[in-house]
């Protein structure tokens, strides 16, 4: 810790203070639903996507003196747009009204977002640096300089400063995350309140579907109004087409509005952050990053599935914060425990029972208990790619990474056991519930992956980072391979697998890019946090050592040679 | 003279609760008109969809008829919010719901089976040995239950008051001076 930084508070009045939430002079933001005729602006950066990755990217830019436009296919949601209605908003903030799925072994559900703020605007806004293990693999195994954890640090912090990641505090993180904690504090197991990206959370319950409060920090709260503030404009319901390249360099962009429109954005820069989806996709059609040919490939996603015990004691999953505990006693094998409360037709969704099982089921919705259970998917890996204009994901799961869900949902059932519970549900087709202390029948049951019900939070590595050209899309400065002043930032450039949630990483990526491209000084000013989560994530396994543990930096050897 | 919708609906029950192996609210459903034109779905697919919901939700007795929720209402509008494959998919998946109890040997579509022929056609293809049927089931049944339980009243039963939520949210905002 340098001697100059200050520290800055993550706990008590930290998390739970909403005053001083920034509000832009100025809202620089032209909704495209209302341009219908063609326009041309000039630039020097325009950012495709105002997410995680490119709200970031354009807010560090435009503070940095840079012209910048950004471009969003999506809508802008003001918070009075919210209906605090999980089934409604649903159709409304989900990327395909909430129905994207891959193909493959077993369909995963795959919740996206689609507008200014992008999925920060519907995650659980929970905030875990990349574990250090995790970005020293990257450094080791793909040469990428510069990510080490002490190089990333001042990028952490500032994020972490810019979005007022605090912990929950225990009177708001829900009786669902306090009768896991009793479980797991009974096991001996680690864990502790999650840090979130909020200010001012009363724990409304429904952060996935639009903060009534405005206390979730969300990149449409935070990164878009200080972009609009240093001069940056937002074109919203606006789709990038196009992307013109001339003598090898990026020179324009060009969209589609919403309204019919047409609009043209002449840069020297390009930043593409479309998400891990909508960056091969984008890059693919234009022909651009295919060198390597790992452009679509190397999907992660996080898969995760949920766990529901009964309980005799009141539990009331629609009051506190939804994912407010995590477990990381078994994160080196892959496995964190993070809860997964909701309302009533969210948890009505997910139970394994129809008819008057089910009906019966939810009468007791508020004895009813919800744990989710996130797998790093080491080994099962999938791809994203567009034929005849329909766009495929297509993920697999690898029979060890099934094999590490059983293990989790019969961990999940044991913790659950050891806070009371009277009946569990294991999401395992067949074993619709377990009496107490019935673990038999699950361990003995051989679980293939089309026994298990999936859902995925956290799509990466499509356009992954590696510092070997016929290895990555782009190179450790996060630059597209092939062509000059185009870079990407979003999940689409992780490696790997995190065994995290990934907020936090791609818009650590996404500032230290925004650095990289101003020539300016890591923010080693930034204030450090009073504290911070340290989740015991292992490094992700070499898959293939032919291709993946390359020389420590490709560089290195060039370097002894001169 | 316009009919009077309520004395239609009310003939309506009754004539569809005297026929055996009738689902009567599909009949109360089609013609009361409470929701209106549906964007996506025709009547006929909005009475399977009905149908599926009041067989895999079972909702009684401390839960109100499927016809009086806007489940099929809230079904009709994600549909027309979907993206055009997902949309024919879905709209062709609850004609394979009404037709699979003829092909499981049931003798009969869906709307035509009694209640405890229904959970059983819903609970053989549940647990069908074939994953991809399994994997449907879950599919159309989640968006059932979520359509059904996600109805303002229902979810106010059950402990989660919206209103209140979104009142608590405006009454912060406006003390704290929040966006």
């Amino acid at each position: 810790m340098s001697a100059a930084a200050p520290v800055r508070p993550t706990t008590g009045s930290a998390y739970t203070d909403g005053h001083g939430i920034f509000q832009a002079s100025v809202e620089r933001i032209e909704d495209g639903r209302l341009v219908s005729d063609r326009r041309t602006v000039a630039a020097d950066v325009c950012v495709i996507g105002a997410g995680a990755g490119g709200a970031v990217t354009a807010k560090e830019l435009a503070e940095g003196g840079m012209r910048v436009v950004a471009l969003e296919e999506g809508p802008r949601f003001r918070t009075d747009d919210y209906t605090a209605r999980p089934r409604e908003m649903t159709t409304v903030l989900f990327r395909d009204a909430g129905q994207t799925a891959t193909l493959g072994n077993v369909p995963v559900v795959l919740p996206l977002g689609r507008s200014v703020g992008g999925s920060t605007l519907i995650n659980s806004a929970t905030c875990f640096r990349t574990p250090p293990a995790v970005l020293e693999a990257w450094v080791g195994r793909f040469g990428l300089e510069g990510m080490a954890p002490a190089e990333l640090d001042p990028y952490f912090r500032r994020v972490e400063r810019e979005l007022n990641v605090a912990q929950v505090p225990a009177e708001l993180a829900g009786r669902n995350a306090l009768v896991v904690k009793r479980g797991a504090d009974a096991l001996g197991w680690s864990g502790d309140f999650i840090y979130r990206n909020v200010r001012g959370c009363v724990g409304s319950g429904i952060c996935q579907w639009g903060c009534p409060t405005s206390a979730k920090q969300h990149v449409g709260l935070t990164y878009v109004p200080r972009a609009w503030e240093a001069g940056a404009v937002t074109y919203s319901s606006c789709r990038a087409t196009d992307i013109e390249v001339a003598g090898g360099r990026a020179r324009a962009v060009e969209a589609a509005t919403s309204g019919g429109g047409r609009l043209r954005v002449e840069c020297d820069h390009v930043i593409v952050s479309c998400g891990t989806i909508g960056t091969p996709l984008l890059l693919g059609r234009q022909g651009l990053g295919g060198g390597s040919g790992q452009l679509g490939r190397n999907l992660t996603l996080h898969p995760a599935t949920g766990v529901r015990a009964l309980f005799d004691e009141t539990i009331d999953m629609a009051v506190g914060v939804p994912q407010s505990y995590f477990i990381d006693e078994f994160a080196r094998e892959g496995i964190m425990f993070e809860g997964a409360a909701g309302p009533p037709d969210y948890v009505a969704m997910s139970l394994p029972v129809s008819g008057d099982a089910h009906r019966e089921l939810m009468a007791r919705y508020r004895n009813l208990s919800q744990f989710g259970i996130m797998v790093s998917d080491h080994y099962s890996r999938g791809s994203v790619r567009e034929r005849f204009g329909v766009v495929q994901i297509r993920y697999d799961l690898h029979p060890r990474d099934v094999a590490t869900f059983k293990r989790g949902i019969e961990l999940m059932c044991e913790c659950y056991f050891a806070a009371g519970a009277r009946v569990v549900y294991p999401p395992v087709e067949g074993l619709d519930e377990l009496g107490e202390g019935e673990l038999e029948p699950l361990r003995r049951r051989r679980v293939r992956a089309t026994d298990l019900t999936v859902l995925a939070f956290h799509p990466l590595g499509t356009a992954r980072a590696d510092a070997r050209p016929d290895h990555g899309v782009v190179d450790a400065d996060l630059a597209l391979r092939g062509v000059r002043g185009i870079h990407v930032a979003d999940g689409s450039v992780v490696p790997t697998s995190l065994g995290v949630n990934p907020q936090i990483t791609i818009m650590a990526l996404a500032t230290r890019l925004a650095y990289h491209l101003l020539g300016a000084a890591p923010p080693q000013h930034e204030p450090h946090p009073e504290s911070i989560a340290h989740p015991r994530v292992g490094a992700p396994p070499a898959l293939n050592p032919a291709r993946d543990s390359g020389p420590r930096s490709p560089r290195a050897p060039a370097m002894a040679a001169g | 003279m316009n009919p009077d919708p309520i004395a239609i609906r009310q003939v309506a029950v009754k004539r569809a609760s005297s026929r055996p192996g009738t689902w009567a609210t599909v009949a109360c459903l089609l013609i009361r008109g409470q929701h209106g034109r549906f964007q996506a779905l025709s009547p006929r697919e909005a009475s399977i969809f009905a149908c599926l919901t009041d067989t895999v939700v079972a909702p009684r007795p401390w839960l109100p008829p499927v016809s009086d929720t806007d489940a099929v209402s809230f079904f009709d509008r994600w549909l027309t919010r979907s993206p055009a494959p997902q949309r024919m998919g879905l709209r062709a998946l609850l004609y394979l719901v009404e037709v699979g109890p003829l092909l499981a040997g049931f003798g009969r579509r869906l709307r035509r089976l009694g209640a405890a022929e229904r959970i059983a056609f819903v609970h053989r293809v549940e647990h069908a040995r074939a994953p991809h049927i399994r994997q449907l089931a879950k599919l159309i049944r989640g968006m059932a239950f979520v359509s059904y339980y996600g109805d303002d009243a229902i979810m106010r039963g059950l402990g989660y008051d919206p209103d209140r939520n979104l009142e608590r949210g405006r009454a912060l905002r406006a003390a704290e001076g929040r966006p």
